[in-house]
Parts: C-alpha cells; structure tokens; sequence
C-alpha cells in the first residue's frame, strides 16, 4: 500500500498542526456553548443561574427575624423561608448565602448572587446598579429608645447620636429627619443595638419591623414613632441587570405571593403580630 | 456622619452626570470626607503609636525586671494581647467596658485598644534589642567605670535604638493598617468613609481604589520619613554599603598597597 506522505515539507506540516488545533477549538468552543445553554435551559423554568439547577440567593443572616442563624447554625428567618418559596416555585435547589447589609448590590454586580432577599429597600439609585421585582412589602422606619430615655420625638434628636446600620438606607433617613443628629455607623443592625444597650448610642433608626421585634424582645427598649421616621419605601427581590428571564419569573411569584395571602402568614410567623400596613397598596408594576 | 456629602433627602436624590462622572464625583463630592476620614487615620495611628512606644519600654523594663512580679505582669500583658485578635479587644473597650460603668467615645476607646495592642507587640521588640546588645558591651562598660545607669544610656541603648528601628517603624505601619478595624466602632476614618461613600454611590472600585491609595500614600509617606530620620541619626547607616565591584577593588588595592608602601 502506498503511504501518502501528506505533509511533504515543514510548512505545510505547519499549516497541518495549526488548521487542525483551529478546527478542535471551534468544536471544543461550540461544544461548551452548546454545553452551557443546555444546562442553563435544563431547570424546568427556563431561567439561567450561577450554578445550573441551584438558586443562589443572598440573605442577610445577622437581621432577626428577617435573617438569622437558628440552634443548629442554618439560615432561617422571614427572607429565607421566602427564598425557599422562590426555590420551590423555579423548581430550583436553594443555596443561601450569608451577605452583609453593605455587600448587597456588590454581591448581585459581581455574580456571586442569582438575587438577593434581605429586606432591600427599592430606591431609585439602587435602580441604576441591579433590577427590583415588584415590592413584596412596605416599611416604614421607626425609632428606637431605652425605656428611661427622655427622648420623645424626632426633634428630641439634636445633638443626641443614633447608631444605624452601615449599608442601609437609615443613614439618609435619619439626616433628612433630623439634621442635627450624630450619626455612628455600625457594620450590622446587631452592632447597632449593641451600641444603643450598652449606652454609647442614644437611639437606634431601623425598619419598624425590625425594630419591633427587638422591643418585644427587650424590655428595656421601646419605639417612639412607629413607621413614621421619613416616608414610606418598598422592599423588593434585588436582580442583577439584564436577566428578564428571571426578573420575569420572580415577579409572578412576588404577584401569587400576594395573591394567596401567603404574604400574610409568613409575616405573622416570624413577627409574631399581625400586618397593619405592609401589604396594603402595594405597586403591582 | 457625612460632614460635606449631600445630606440626601430621602429617596436619595440619583447623581447627576457631570461630565467623566465615574472619576470626578468621588474627588469633587466626596473629597472632604475622604479627607476627614484620613485624618481620623492619621491621628489615631499617631496617637496610639506614641503610647504604644512608651507602654513598650516600660513592659520591655518589666520584662527585664528583676522583682518576678514585675516580670509576670509583663508575660500576662503581651502573652494576653499578641494570642487575641486586635478586633476582640477593640470590641471589649468600646462595648465591653460600659457594662463595668467606663462609656468611652469612639475614638479615645480606639486609641486605647490600639495602644494596647502595639504596647505588647512593641515590648518585645524592645526586649530583644535590649537583650541582643552583647554582654560583654555592659561588661566593658562597667570595668571602665561607667555606673549602671550610664552604661545603659551611653552603651547598650543607643546600640539597641540600631536593632529595633526597622521592626519599630514596621509596627507603626501596621498601627496604622490596624486603625482601619475602627471603622466598626463607628469611628469615620479611612475604611468606614470608603464603606459609606460606596453604599451611597455604589461606585464600588473606585470608592476603594481612592482608599487603597491614601492608605498607600500615608505609609510610603511613613517609610519616606523614617529612612531620612535613619540616616540623619545613624552614623554609620543602618544598612552596609552594597558591596559593589569598583568598592571591592578598592579594598583589595588597599590591602596590597600597603604590603608594596
């Protein structure tokens, strides 16, 4: 038989090696396309995430009882009882992720998060950096002090310091309130209690419903101004930009959340009393 | 709290482009709190280093003592310190101390932890530079009739001041590296200003590069100093001539020369 010398010179085996090597990497390159858009399409609902058929969803696990560790050291707490619920509804595996306050928008922009659940307030500068669904609940903020304390309103504030969280929106809030106030900066909302418990802060400015478990809980402390420190704001799920697939899906869920009054129940189940104005006259758009 | 920054009606009103906005708004908005926060670095660091220096001679002298209480109060003093983390014990004095009755301000309470926390480091670096000094110096010293007091101001001290500079000036770069664990007692320096400028701006990378390169700037500035402080105190220098090729000749070229003169 005769052998085909086919590539006769230096060059021409040259050219050999290298079309060849082009030809795998295309294949190899269309394979892991096609790879990656068949797993990203292999969850039922059709939604890609960070990791196929897992939901990643950040959760700030040091806000009781919106996020919290429970005895054996798992996440728990209103926003990861509603990321399970989001799990169930993609028919997805739920992964949580602890996140601070802070890290919220930079976890989204940085894909360490499929979106986020962690009492995110909607606020239009949010809006240039990451998506919102539609609001899941309203909040208003609340001011909290010790029992003996003599303030009793927010002009009682001039020159007294309020801790607040760090990443929040309670820093604006309580400037806009009460501009002589002496704001302390804390990296948590626990840190912020803390400063206010052990008397190095003479108030606290949060969510009110946040702040009034913390009351319940301490009798020491009690809220003056319930959901009335600055205007009303929304919470929503935070998404990174440019995923309409999965905003989509969310906001049906956010809408038969409302719906089937499960808004409701869990509420009632994590803050122990019953919604007053959390879920009235929400924006369905 | 933001001294300068818009006082932000709330919804916070969304920045208005102005020109190359990703550059300009840090430096044209934020400048000033950057600026204070910096301060608040600078003077935490500086204050607590000075303190740091003092309580690091006295441990060092305890160390050295020859009473055994002293010594075992300065063993419990840096053993306790350099086997806990610096945040730990920032976090007993600004929220632990107030349970015993002792409420102090962000920024005294700081400076205390601080202080404290390089006391320990700095009372071994002392030590050992004291104890690297040969004995026989003070040997030497006390034969030719120089009391204790004087052999160890004239002889072993400024011989020790040589071996524990660079470890001191290292320290003080580290105090001030370490002043940025501050920021979570609500004291507005360096690190916390960065952290408050991005959650209302979101400018993520640039809020922290300003801050990466203050901090780098602040102890390139600290380094700068201390070498020029070095070479005008140290006769000779601290560090040996490089030996170069043209200096190795020259030694040779002498050692020969003087055989032929």
């Amino acid at each position: 038989m005769r052998r085909i010398n086919i590539a006769g010179s230096a060059k021409l085996r040259a050219a050999a090696i290298a079309a060849s090597l082009l030809a795998a990497g295309t294949m190899l390159t269309a394979c892991s396309e096609g790879g990656a858009s068949a797993a990203g399409n292999s969850s039922q609902s059709g939604v890609q995430t960070i990791v196929p058929g897992t939901i990643t969803i950040g959760s700030c696990l040091d806000q009781p009882p919106w996020g919290l560790k429970d005895s054996s050291g798992n996440p728990a707490g209103f926003d990861v009882d509603l990321a399970k619920q989001i799990a169930q509804y993609l028919n997805l595996k739920l992964e949580t992720v602890d996140v601070t306050a802070a890290a919220r928008v930079p976890s989204l922009q940085t894909g360490k998060v499929d979106l986020i659940s962690c009492s995110f307030t909607i606020t239009p500068e949010r809006k240039q950096q990451i998506d919102f669904t539609i609001p899941t609940l309203a909040s208003g903020n609340s001011l909290m002090v010790p029992q003996d304390s003599s303030i009793k309103a927010l002009s009682d504030l001039d020159g007294k310091t309020v801790a607040v969280n760090k990443g929040g929106t309670a820093g604006p809030v309580t400037t806009a309130a009460n501009p002589k106030a002496k704001l302390q900066y804390y990296e948590s909302y626990s840190a912020a209690v803390l400063a206010l418990t052990s008397g190095q802060a003479d108030a606290v400015i949060d969510t009110s419903n946040t702040l009034a478990v913390t009351a319940a809980e301490n009798p020491k402390l009690h809220i003056v101004n319930d959901g009335d420190v600055g205007p009303k704001v929304y919470f929503g799920l935070g998404v990174p930009k440019n995923k309409p697939e999965l905003l989509k899906k969310l906001n049906e869920f956010v809408q038969q959340f409302h719906a089937s009054g499960g808004d409701t129940k869990l509420f009632q189940t994590w803050f122990k009393f019953t919604p007053t104005y959390q879920f009235k006259d929400l924006p369905t758009s | 709290m933001l001294l300068h920054g818009p006082a932000a009606g709330f919804p916070p009103a969304p920045l208005k482009p102005q020109g190359c906005d990703r550059c300009t708004v840090l430096f044209t908005t934020y400048l000033p709190d950057f600026m204070s926060g910096l301060w608040l670095t600078v003077s935490s660091s500086f204050l607590s280093f000075a303190a740091g220096l003092v309580l690091g001679v006295l441990g060092a002298q305890a160390r050295r003592s020859r009473l055994r209480p002293l010594r075992l109060l300065g063993t419990i003093y840096v053993e306790a310190i350099r086997n806990t983390p610096a945040l730990v014990q920032i976090f007993i004095v600004y929220f632990g101390l107030p349970v015993v009755g002792i409420r102090l301000p962000a920024f005294i309470a700081g400076v205390i932890a601080l202080s404290v926390n390089a006391g320990a480091y700095l009372t071994e670096i002392m030590r050992t530079g004291i104890e690297a000094v040969p004995p026989g110096q003070v040997e030497a010293a006390r034969t030719l009739g120089l009391s204790p007091r004087d052999s160890f101001f004239h002889v072993v001290l400024p011989q020790a001041v040589r071996t524990v500079y660079p470890p001191v000036v290292n320290e003080f770069i580290q105090i001030i590296l370490g002043s940025s664990l501050l920021s979570v007692v609500s004291l507005n320096e360096l690190t916390s200003t960065a952290q408050i400028v991005n959650s209302l701006t979101f400018r993520t990378m640039e809020t922290f590069g300003v801050c990466l390169v203050l901090y780098l700037i602040l102890t390139n500035l600290v380094s700068l100093a201390a070498n020029l402080l070095a070479k005008a105190i140290f006769r000779p220098g601290l560090q040996p001539a490089a030996i170069t090729r043209r200096r190795f000749q020259a030694s040779t070229r002498n050692l020969l020369g003087a055989e032929t003169h």
